[in-house]
């Protein structure tokens, strides 16, 4: 449809704007990825040298073996995606309930749950660990998973209001035609709400696969960690084998890489949906 | 799809996730070993938690298979937790806090007197027995042996000396210092090496040497100067003595006179990789510092004494970790146990081989392992080190040093910005530490 328009002038001011832009967003990128090519100490060489002189594949190889990588990178995907599934219907079950359900003490337990999200993490840290560890699931994944999953206020919130504004009349003809609040649940309400679980999806995922404090806390046995423990192992305790550190983050970036280039468009409706940034 | 199917697949994959959740604890519940084996003869498991490079492990690991093959009736699991000391102590406040800490841990020296104050130690003393104190070096051990309470076993001493770039003195036509403490040089002498080897302007200016003027890194100048940051028993700051706040003018200049890079140059650039890329003349840092070093094959480089000050006494900071029991350990005795193994000639010999922790403790290990040690210095040189541990003095670590620390560095950044006179700064610190002390 648009393949026979001109290309007016006047939008060249705007790609050059935007092209700047890209480079500016790309380049720490492209940083990262030429560190990690590059020998130990050269690494603050003056002028910076974007593509290093002798490239060194070997420190991939180095990163991939001296830290089980591959396995953080299977604990870290069942965690994401676990939760992402898990809290995915919890709170659209929840969020449906509140929107569209009448129920007892609807908004004092709305606001109730909006008030939880008001407490800090960190408030809630040392209590939760000792109620996981007197049920023994320190040192499992199960801390990481559970809560999450069971306690996801924002996206109740997010989706309560997404609903909300889906209209009644929907539903009603749902209603004359026989469903119940299941079935009106899971075959309106659901299919009209995609681009906000999307959204949700998308933010849960990320949120997970970049937790860094509660694994932390939780896990011990190195076989157990996720990609962020095992990329803050390769950092010493006093010196950083910086080009080690830069290969391991690049390897744990191409799923997310991948995710996105499929993903991208939900990416931008979430955006522009809930107006926050991943 | 009748509403009770979708029913049941809620239900049931819900059930599922709880019940091999149980399933799964059931089983790394007994591994963990909470409680059996209480005298009974069975098999005790003490946890051991670490922060450690990647690279250490080797040594550390080994220490530790040394000590489960000799004793059959415990078994110390190594757990290496990932980041550095923040994330380490973070973790263990949470554990112990939580009452299910690691029995066993490595704490750095200057975290002890947090946790111990605390009562997050357990006492050594009642399960010490035949431990012979005389065997090692004091300057390492009295820190942690206190009013009849010991709460650490020392791990190894680091100290700081000066690290120099062998080349750079020779192009400048600077005579290579004396490797003997009391031949060190004088503040003098370091000002005008360092005005040789700084030249050039912009990123890829050389710098003669590096001034840092954190307390951790910079209190040997006061020493050496007959100053100090706090007063003998802690109780008060000393930083505003007028020898003190010469040091710390001295220092000041350096970086004022161009020869030491800014506190904002090395937010861009890490001194040890300023070191390494030849770019710095002289860096005051730890003997942590070796194993990174002893990487560098493009120029020839050295290790002297620090340089002193008007009283021309040797000073340098030691840094001797702590292998510690945790509070809540249920295997207080079995832990010391291993903490004696740990400081034995067996293990100590173990992480020499491995080139980890420092000059051993124990005297008889140092003496005769001088040879396999810092391997990238010459006889000569190596006896830097090994003379440092004689001289260093540990820092006057308090239960709020890191507070004291965070106030400190906000003055004295300023200092080494050149926006606030050095002895302005030392009295209006000296304000806000006394308050902090109190």
């Amino acid at each position: 449809m648009s393949s026979s328009r001109k290309f007016p002038l006047s939008t060249i001011p705007i790609y050059v704007l935007l092209v700047i832009g890209a480079g500016v967003m790309i380049l720490p990128f492209l940083w990262m990825i030429s560190t990690s090519l590059k020998g130990q100490g050269s690494m603050f060489d003056y002028p910076p040298r974007l593509i290093p002189r002798p490239v060194q594949w070997d420190n991939y190889y180095r990163a991939w073996t001296t830290l089980p990588v591959g396995l953080a990178y299977l604990n870290s995907l069942k965690i994401a995606l676990l939760v992402t599934a898990g809290s995915l219907l919890t709170s659209s079950m929840a969020g449906y309930a509140f929107a569209k359900m009448k129920f007892l003490a609807k908004q004092p337990l709305f606001v109730v749950l909006l008030m939880t999200m008001m407490i800090p993490g960190q408030v809630t840290l040392i209590p939760m660990f000792m109620w996981f560890s007197q049920i023994n699931w320190v040192d499992t994944h199960w801390p990481l998973i559970l809560p999450p999953i069971l306690s996801n206020a924002f996206g109740v919130f997010l989706l309560r209001q997404f609903m909300a504004a889906i209209p009644n009349e929907l539903e009603d003809a749902g209603k004359i035609d026989g469903l119940n609040p299941w079935q009106s649940y899971w075959k309106i309400m659901l299919p009209n709400c995609k681009p906000a679980l999307a959204a949700l999806g998308i933010f849960t995922f990320m949120g997970n696969w970049n937790n860094f404090l509660t694994p932390l806390i939780y896990l011990n046995d190195q076989n157990k960690f996720t990609l962020p423990l095992i990329i803050s192992s390769f950092k010493g305790l006093y010196t950083t084998d910086w080009p080690l550190l830069m290969a391991a983050s690049c390897i744990s970036l191409v799923p997310v890489l991948i995710v996105y280039l499929f993903a991208q468009r939900y990416f931008i409706e979430g955006i522009t949906l809930s107006g926050l940034k991943g | 799809m009748s509403k009770l199917s979708l029913k049941i697949a809620a239900v049931s994959l819900i059930a599922s996730l709880v019940l091999s959740g149980c399933s799964s604890n059931g089983s790394s519940g007994s591994s963990s070993g909470s409680s059996p084996g209480e005298g009974s003869g069975e098999k005790v498991t003490l946890r051991m938690s670490i922060v450690a490079g990647a690279d250490e492990m080797p040594g550390w690991q080994g220490m530790v298979d040394a000590f489960n093959n000799a004793h059959p009736d415990t078994e110390i699991k190594l757990e290496r937790l990932p980041g550095g000391w923040g994330e380490y102590v973070q973790k263990m406040t949470a554990q112990i806090a939580a009452g299910d800490p690691p029995d066993i841990g490595r704490l750095g020296v200057v975290y002890m007197p947090m946790f111990s104050s605390k009562g997050q130690l357990e006492d050594l003393t009642p399960h010490l027995g035949n431990f012979d104190k005389s065997q090692y070096y004091a300057s390492a051990l009295e820190q942690y042996d206190q009013n009849g309470q010991m709460f650490g076993m020392p791990t190894g001493v680091y100290t700081m000396a000066m690290y120099y770039n062998k080349d750079m003195f020779e192009e400048a036509g600077i005579p290579l210092p004396s490797s003997d403490w009391n031949e060190a040089w004088t503040f003098d002498e370091l000002r005008e090496a360092a005005s040789k080897l700084t030249k050039g302007e912009g990123p890829n200016k050389q710098y003669g040497v590096y001034v840092n003027l954190n307390p951790e890194r910079a209190i040997q100048y006061l020493w050496s100067n007959g100053g100090g940051i706090l007063n003998e028993d802690r109780s008060k700051s000393i930083i505003n003595a007028p020898e003190s706040k010469e040091a710390l003018s001295y220092l000041q200049s350096l970086i004022q006179d161009g020869y030491s890079p800014t506190p904002a140059d090395t937010q861009t650039t890490p001194v040890d990789q300023l070191f390494q890329s030849g770019k710095l003349g002289m860096l005051i840092e730890g003997t942590w510092m070796m194993p990174g070093f002893s990487k560098i094959d493009s120029f020839e480089w050295g290790v002297a004494p620090i340089p002193v000050g008007a009283t021309g006494q040797p000073a340098t900071p030691n840094f001797v970790d702590a292998y510690v029991v945790y509070k809540g350990s249920k295997h207080v005795k079995e832990a010391t146990e291993a903490l004696k193994f740990f400081v034995s000639e067996e293990a100590e010999n173990i992480l020499v081989d491995n080139n980890i922790g420092g000059i051993p403790v124990l005297k008889s290990v140092a003496d005769a392992r001088k040879v396999d040690m810092f391997e990238a210095l010459s006889l000569e040189e190596k006896e830097v080190w090994f003379q440092s541990v004689e001289i260093s003095q540990a820092l006057p670590f308090t239960s709020n040093w890191q507070e004291l620390m965070d106030t400190t560095m906000k003055k004295l950044d300023l200092v080494g910005f050149g926006r606030l006179d050095a002895g302005q700064a030392a009295d209006e610190l000296a304000v806000e530490l006394d308050k902090m002390l109190e």
